[in-house]
Parts: structure tokens; C-alpha cells; sequence
């Protein structure tokens, strides 16, 4: 063992498998690692970065995990469970909407319901999401008029809707989350 | 290279339940456990050897280097499903292949052919591949000799003598970054020599 299979360093280097014995060579000899570590022809310590980046990265949390499993997109999934405050207005809104709706109806019989209401009915759902979101009330209207899709950078979520199974550019298989290393540049072009 | 550094960083020191003498089996067990160590210590001792082989397959660094990531990636979170049978080695290769095959895909380039009779990784080789090997050793001594003066020089610091790039490029008196090029260029000068 006290011979450096130099030779074969290079061999290794430029392709070639090591054979077993080279390889326990290799595993004691810190000397022969160094050598096969500078001549190799990846950044390994690079490498190795964004494998333990990969590794530290957040796991997502039951939460976003359940919407993910149940179709959202993962970009959506996590803009929704990492902003609580709309949250809290979205639920809000609907209930607001579904109480317009659902407290005449119940109060009235139903012989006497006014046709007018069915037909305003979804104009005021239309008007509660159309103010809610306005830059009138929205602290934040600016802020997300300007913030595109965080998956692929590009869309606005205009299209396809958020809900339809068809994916935004690029392909939700080339979308990494946000980790450093090769290949974190999963949205460029 | 600064690969040292970088793993260095990432905290070796606490080797609890593996050691670095550790078999490959014993390794590829303790990373399906959840130890973050063994898996270091995989990707130091089969890392170099497989980003050689697949800086071979691609023009491609970057496509290499996240080949060779997402197999380390893989192996995390599929050690469990080593059946055991078969080496390390082999079962390591196979994954990067594979991946760095569909990267190529996705990328548009035409990935080059799995060959799978050539890919075999044996423990033992064949009868033509000891014969080739006893003159693969003369053939790189031969390529060594061939390259331009300051890349031998730079391949015999840290190939021949073992220094690191640091000494090497104190030694030559340039910088490293000047090191690791010639390095470099060293490198794919010989693996045109020795290729097919």
C-alpha cells in the first residue's frame, strides 16, 4: 500500500472506473484523494454544496403538503401557507359572500323570492372580490401587481388559472425549490 | 479546487456512528438511517471517480455537476431501496447515468448512448480489460509526457509528488487559478490520448 497508483489517478479522472483495490487505496490514502480531487474535472466542493443545500432546505409543512397532494401547484401552495394575512381575507371574503347569499334565502320563503336576487347574487360576489383586492383598500395591491408567478418568474398566474392541472412555463418537473449549487437556476430559460 | 474546503465546512468532524473506514454496504445503511456523515463519506470516496466518468460523458460541466448532485440527492433518499446485492459503485453509476441521461433530454442535447454492456462497472474485469490494463499505466505515462511543459509540471506536483494546488502554485510562483487550468487543459489532453 505504500506505492500511489498515480497513473490510475489520471485514468480516474479522465473516465475510468477504479478498480476495488484502487479504491481501498484511495479510502486510507488522503494523499491520493487530494490529488484525485484536484485533478477531477467538477467542482466537487461545489458539488457537495448544493447536495447539502439540498438537504437543509425547508421541508414543507403538513399544511402545504396536504394542498400539494391535493393538486395545487407547489408555488401556490406555499404563497398561500406563507401568507397568513391573506389568508384571513380570503376566508373572510367568502364568508361574507356566502352569508349574502345564504341569509336572504334562508329568511325569505322561497314563493316569494324576488327574481333580482338571483340575478344580483353573483355580481356581489364578483364586487367583493374585485374591491377586496383594489388598490384602494390594498395596502399591498402595488406590491402584488408587480410580484409575477414565484415558480417560473414570468407569468402572472393570468394563465393558465391557478387551478387548471396545465402547468405554467417552465415544467413543474424543472422547478426547483430555492437552493444554491448546479442546477438552482431551474427557471432560466 | 477548493473541494476540501467546502466539505469541510459542511461539519465532518462529527463522525458518531460511522466511521471513515466504514464498508460501502455499511455506509449506504447508515445514510438509509438518516446519517448525513455516511453520506459525506460516500460522496468523498465515490465523488472524484464520478465526476470523472461523467465529465467524460458531457461537454456539459454544469450538466455534470447537477448529474452528479442529483445522484447524491437520489441515494439519500433512496439508500433504503439498496437491495445490498450488487456494489456500491454500481448501484451509484447506474443512478448517475440515468440521471444525467434525462438532464440531457430535458436540456435538448442528444444524450449520449447507454451503452449497457459498456457500462458495466465489474469488481472483476474482464480478461481484455487486464491486458489493457497493464498497458493503460505505460499509455498515461506516455500522455504525461506529451503534454506541453508548465501542464506536466503541474500534473507532477499534484499527481506525482501529492501537493495540493496551493504548493503547486507557490511552487510555480502563478496564481492557482493559472494551476487548475493547466490542469485542466492537462486533463482533456489526456483523455484524448487515451481515448478510444
Amino acid at each position: 500500500m505504500t506505492e500511489h497508483p498515480t497513473e490510475l489517478l489520471l485514468e480516474v479522472a479522465s473516465g475510468a472506473v477504479p478498480p476495488p483495490e484502487a479504491r481501498a487505496h484511495l479510502a486510507a490514502c488522503r494523499r491520493c484523494r487530494g490529488a484525485l480531487e484536484a485533478m477531477a474535472p467538477l467542482d466537487l466542493g461545489y458539488v457537495w454544496q448544493g447536495v447539502a443545500a439540498e438537504l437543509d432546505a425547508p421541508r414543507p409543512g403538513p399544511l402545504e403538503r396536504a394542498l400539494v397532494a391535493a393538486g395545487v401547484r407547489p408555488g401556490l401552495a406555499r404563497f398561500t401557507v406563507t401568507t397568513p394575512s391573506l389568508r384571513l381575507g380570503w376566508l373572510l371574503a367568502n364568508l361574507l359572500v356566502l352569508a349574502l347569499i345564504a341569509v336572504p334565502l334562508a329568511t325569505v320563503p322561497a314563493a316569494a323570492w324576488p327574481s333580482g336576487v338571483l340575478l344580483a347574487a353573483p355580481l356581489v360576489a364578483a364586487a367583493a372580490v374585485a374591491f377586496a383586492y383594489g388598490p384602494a383598500v390594498d395596502p399591498a395591491y402595488e406590491a402584488v401587481a408587480v410580484t409575477r408567478c414565484p415558480r417560473c418568474g414570468r407569468c402572472w398566474y393570468a394563465w393558465p388559472p391557478p387551478w387548471s392541472p396545465t402547468p405554467c412555463w417552465p415544467a413543474p418537473s424543472t422547478w426547483r425549490s430555492a437552493t444554491a449549487g448546479p442546477g438552482s437556476g431551474g427557471c432560466s430559460p | 479546487m477548493g473541494a476540501a474546503a467546502g466539505m469541510e465546512a459542511t461539519g465532518m468532524g462529527a463522525g458518531r456512528a460511522v466511521a471513515g473506514t466504514a464498508a460501502d454496504d455499511e455506509l449506504v445503511g447508515a445514510v438509509a438511517a438518516g446519517d448525513r456523515v455516511a453520506l459525506e463519506l460516500l460522496y468523498r470516496r465515490h465523488g472524484p471517480w464520478l465526476a470523472g466518468r461523467l465529465a467524460a460523458r458531457t461537454s456539459s460541466v454544469d450538466l455534470a455537476e447537477e448529474a452528479l448532485q442529483d445522484t447524491f440527492m437520489a441515494a439519500w433518499r433512496g439508500a433504503r431501496s439498496y437491495s445490498g446485492s450488487g456494489e456500491v459503485p454500481a448501484w451509484l453509476w447506474g443512478i448517475a447515468r440515468r440521471r444525467l441521461a434525462s438532464l440531457a433530454r430535458r436540456e435538448g442535447l442528444r444524450a449520449l448512448p447507454l451503452d449497457a454492456a459498456a457500462e458495466q462497472v465489474d469488481a472483476a474485469a474482464t480478461p481484455e480489460e487486464a491486458v489493457l490494463g497493464q498497458d493503460a499505466s505505460a499509455r498515461v505515462r506516455a500522455a504525461v509526457a506529451s503534454l506541453p511543459a508548465e501542464q506536466r509540471a503541474a500534473v507532477d506536483a499534484v499527481v506525482y509528488q501529492g501537493k495540493s494546488i496551493q504548493q503547486a502554485a507557490r511552487a510555480a510562483a502563478v496564481p492557482e487559478g493559472t494551476v487548475k487550468s493547466r490542469l485542466h487543459r492537462a486533463r482533456l489532453h489526456i483523455r484524448k490520448e487515451l481515448g478510444p
